[in-house]
């Protein structure tokens, strides 16, 4: 969503009903329509690229949980790889403290890749069966050469020398340094980074005033210093030191994700993405790893982007919300509002979905006709106007609401014709000039409309587009029935609206004149058109 | 779903599925796992029965071992699977072959790539309907109609891979029907499939059941969908049943401690800002016969006896409900509810029993 400077500040005047909120809260990340688009182009196809993430816009604030919900193939898992920069981005920025992160080389990038990480489904991903499983969480440790050790010297200027160890550049804070040399009168004092496996007793320094060198020399090894890292992270994650031994097929589902998380940790990010970290395990080991990642979030403050399609556990874990469909952010907003008064029918439609007491939804289970449709060729207008129980009609006096229903779902069914991949032989006979097998045109379109009286001019409109169906042209029959019995839905794509401060959605229905879409939804259940 | 959730209840009515003290057993080089150890339920027509577990607690077993769909190094070793009374284990599965039908978790799986979905229908229906040429052609349309694929006459001639995960699970539930079964074994129909198709197919299990008086034996791990989905459950831990009652007493009240735990860690039953609970420990390997209660060494409420008994099921119901638990909690010696011996486990007659804790708070290997 287009996310103007200001006026996403959910986190400072959030309700406090919910759960604490950081209230100095800054974006961490800032998205500005972001694209991400699979082109799979070779010779022989020239399929359009799946557009897995199509033009979304959002930040996430320091220290919140974001929730990122929504069913397969909307996208989720594509925007959070891409946010950590295992996905190009195909157009848009994404933004960390004012700097673009998506377009990074060398060094910069790799900087950029120790303050994110990311946690996958399924802990196998990122383990590596031949590794013992100290092995694996050590990898990012020792693909970036950690610790660097930089050492800052305060009180005099001076070089620094020594063998494992970094000079921190004077311009740089001195909180990012391991190693603080504090240097006065007639002594100097050693700290080192509390976070770090390392004491006092390890470092030894000696300062030479005459030619202002301070020279530390570290008496682990790095290799040391590394594993004990693995030891503390181990811990953490509620494992312990002789677990480093062990290989991953010897661990249980939790025990896995467990260690995909250390591994996650193990370079001190800032930002984690967790793609589904809980999908996978049965829901006792669930409760387990989900009260872990809220601890790990309060200890060592870190900003969560939770992409999940357990509406249930979203619930549970999120500060805010956000909702994609078909690679669009549909509406975002704080969690305990989206969930208890929805505003995008998509979100209804899934809250009514989620079966059980636990679900926040009380109202009748709202049944979403169809599956989504595909990426590669998304519709026209809404992206959800081809499933939405709470779709715009068209202003025809002459069309009652169910007979507009089924011509709109004969559309869809001759969409979706158009774009079925073809079978070879069905190539073939399209190649030929074959005709399609008139009877099965006929059949989908008695299935729909049966004896049902139409008017005639509506007649005429479905005679002719079941004749180009016939002939096999069924996009242009879904074009005819589009511009006889669309409605704006099928055309506009809508706007970002801002329904309360923080909380925002894309649904025509906000407009002045319509009612909203758990009305609207209510109403057609009850059957008294719109 | 049938409304008198009390079927069991039917006197002088058999029951068109009875499982009597069912045991399965895995013989591997190391250990026999006794993967179902006395399970017993019943289905009645028309009425869906939940088998509700975690990974592990052998509800899939269960399943396989009603269809006869037990492999080497598996054998039903004790019970009995009644089929209207006559039964099965005395190798008379393939007399009723088209009765019973198993729709898989993965409906990729259970249909061939290389032939049409309407193949694959019509398949059945020559087998178990003799039905052939254009009577099974438009059969299998009817059927793909039925379980709600739009564009059926099309979508009969496509290739599995055409279909979306949800069309590819219709269709499967279709092949299942073209036997004409009386029971649908539903192993985890859902699980691969997202929240919206999930809502449909539980709307055309409970449709097709309604039309057909179809009974369902729906398993899932899944509270949610069987709290939605069916008439009657039983909860499965360790190989057995722990507690078993119409569905919505169960989850009203469940009065074994596990079940009360399951209930417990689901998200969206705690409110937000608190921890979920949870259950220490893991799902046990059933390696022998039961000699004392599976979930004791993670029962916050175990005493000692609970040790070296082997709980049978009391009642804990109205009568009639077919309402049991098997929990040393419910029996005569105690007879204390969970609220009372988690506050004072002492006068169960306790005496320091040891609570395992563990100090990697992980879940133990």
């Amino acid at each position: 969503m287009s996310d103007s400077p200001g006026t996403g500040e959910y986190a400072a005047t959030g309700d406090a009903t919910h759960r604490e909120r950081r209230t100095d809260a800054e974006p961490f990340i800032s998205v500005r329509d972001l694209r991400t688009y699979y082109d799979e182009q070779t010779l022989l196809s020239r399929d359009p690229p799946v557009k897995a993430v199509d033009g979304v816009s959002f930040d996430v604030y320091d220290g919140e949980t974001l929730g990122l919900v929504g069913e397969s193939g909307c996208g989720k898992t594509t925007l959070g790889r891409t946010l950590v920069g295992l996905e190009s981005a195909t157009d848009g920025t994404v933004e960390a403290e004012g700097r673009e992160v998506t377009d990074l080389s060398g060094g910069e990038q790799r900087e950029w890749q120790r303050r994110v990480g990311m946690v996958f489904q399924d802990p196998e991903e990122s383990l590596n069966d031949r590794q013992t499983v100290g092995e694996s969480i050590r990898e990012p440790l020792d693909a970036h050469d950690w610790p660097f050790l930089p050492v800052a010297v305060e009180g005099v200027d001076a070089t620094v020398s020594g063998s494992t160890v970094v000079p921190i550049d004077e311009a740089a804070s001195a909180d990012r340094a391991d190693i603080t040399v504090r240097v006065d009168a007639g002594d100097y004092e050693v700290s080192v980074r509390e976070k770090l496996p390392l004491s006092r007793e390890d470092v030894s320094v000696s300062v030479d005033r005459d030619s202002a060198t301070v020279s530390v020399s570290v008496a682990k090894s790095k290799a040391e210093i590394r594993r004990e890292r693995v030891f503390e992270l181990l811990d953490r994650v509620g494992l312990n030191e002789e677990h480093y031994y062990r290989y991953p097929h010897q661990f249980s589902g939790g025990q896995r994700q467990r260690v995909g998380i250390a591994r996650a940790l193990a370079l001190e990010p800032e930002f984690l993405v967790l793609d589904e970290p809980v999908s996978a395990l049965d829901v006792s080991v669930q409760a387990r790893i989900i009260n872990l990642l809220e601890e790990i979030q309060d200890e060592l403050g870190l900003t969560y982007l939770f992409i999940a399609h357990d509406l249930a556990v979203v619930r549970h874990i999120a500060d805010r919300v956000a909702v994609m469909y078909l690679g669009n952010i549909v509406e975002l907003g704080p969690a305990e509002s989206v969930y208890t008064d929805p505003s995008h029918p998509y979100t209804l439609s899934l809250l009514s979905a989620i079966p059980g007491s636990g679900s926040p939804w009380s109202g009748e289970r709202v049944e979403l006709r169809g599956t989504p449709p595909s990426p590669r060729d998304p519709p026209e207008g809404c992206p959800f106007a081809t499933r939405c129980p709470a779709k715009i009609r068209p202003d025809d006096p002459d069309l009652d609401e169910e007979t507009w229903r089924a011509l709109d779902e004969l559309r869809v069914v001759f969409r979706t014709r158009s774009r079925a991949e073809f079978s070879t032989l069905e190539t073939l006979r399209g190649l030929v000039g074959a005709e399609v097998d008139p009877e099965s045109v006929e059949e989908a379109v008695d299935d729909l409309l049966g004896d049902r009286e139409l008017p005639p001019d509506a007649r005429a409109t479905v005679d002719e587009a079941v004749d180009l169906a016939v002939h096999g042209n069924d996009a242009e029959a879904a074009a005819l029935l589009r511009d006889a019995f669309g409605s704006r839905c099928d055309e506009e794509l809508p706007d970002v609206y801002q329904r309360d401060e923080g909380w925002k959605h894309r649904c025509l229905r906000h407009e002045s004149g319509y009612r909203d879409a758990a009305e609207t939804v209510d109403a057609r259940e009850r059957d008294d058109g719109n | 779903m049938s409304d008198d959730a009390s079927a069991a209840d039917r006197p002088g009515v058999d029951p068109l599925l009875r499982v009597e003290d069912l045991r399965t057993v895995f013989y591997t080089e190391r250990e026999e796992i006794h993967a179902v150890d006395g399970v017993s339920f019943d289905v009645h027509e028309g009425e869906t029965v939940g088998l509700v577990g975690e990974s592990g607690s052998g509800k899939s077993v269960t399943a396989r071992s009603i269809l006869g769909l037990v492999d080497e190094p598996g054998r039903i070793e004790e019970g009995a699977i009644y089929y209207r009374g006559e039964d099965l284990t005395d190798d008379n599965w393939d007399t009723h072959r088209g009765d019973i039908a198993i729709v898989f978790q993965d409906p990729g799986g259970s249909l061939n790539p290389v032939y049409t979905v309407g193949n694959q229908i019509r398949e059945a229906l020559r087998i178990h309907q003799g039905l052939r040429g254009s009577e099974a052609r438009e059969r299998a349309v009817d059927l793909l109609e039925d379980v709600g694929i739009p564009d059926a006459r099309r979508r009969v001639d496509e290739y599995p891979h055409q279909l979306s995960g949800g069309m590819q699970q219709r269709a499967v539930i279709a092949m299942a029907l073209a036997c004409d079964p009386d029971l649908l074994v539903c192993d985890e129909p859902t699980t691969a499939l997202d929240v919206t198709i999930q809502a449909q197919i539980l709307d055309l299990l409970a449709e097709l059941q309604r039309e057909e008086n179809l009974a369902i034996l729906f398993i899932t791990h899944d509270m949610g969908v069987i709290e939605d989905a069916t008439d009657r459950v039983n909860v499965i831990y360790a190989g057995e049943v722990v507690e078993r009652g119409p569905t919505e007493a169960l989850f009203e009240s469940p009065q074994h401690p596990y079940t009360r735990a399951l209930l417990d860690s689901i998200p969206g039953r705690t409110p937000p800002d608190e921890q979920l609970p949870t259950i220490e420990g893991e799902v046990p390997t059933p390696a022998g016969p039961a000699t004392d209660c599976r979930f004791a060494p993670r029962c916050p409420a175990a005493v000692d006896a609970c040790r070296t008994v082997h709980p049978e099921h009391y009642d804990v119901g109205e009568a009639g409900t077919d309402r049991t638990a098997a929990c040393l909690l419910h029996g005569d010696a105690h007879h204390y509810s969970f609220e009372e011996a988690l506050a004072d486990p002492e006068g169960l007659g306790r005496h320091g029993r040891a609570r395992e804790s563990r100090t990697d708070g992980g879940d133990r290997s």
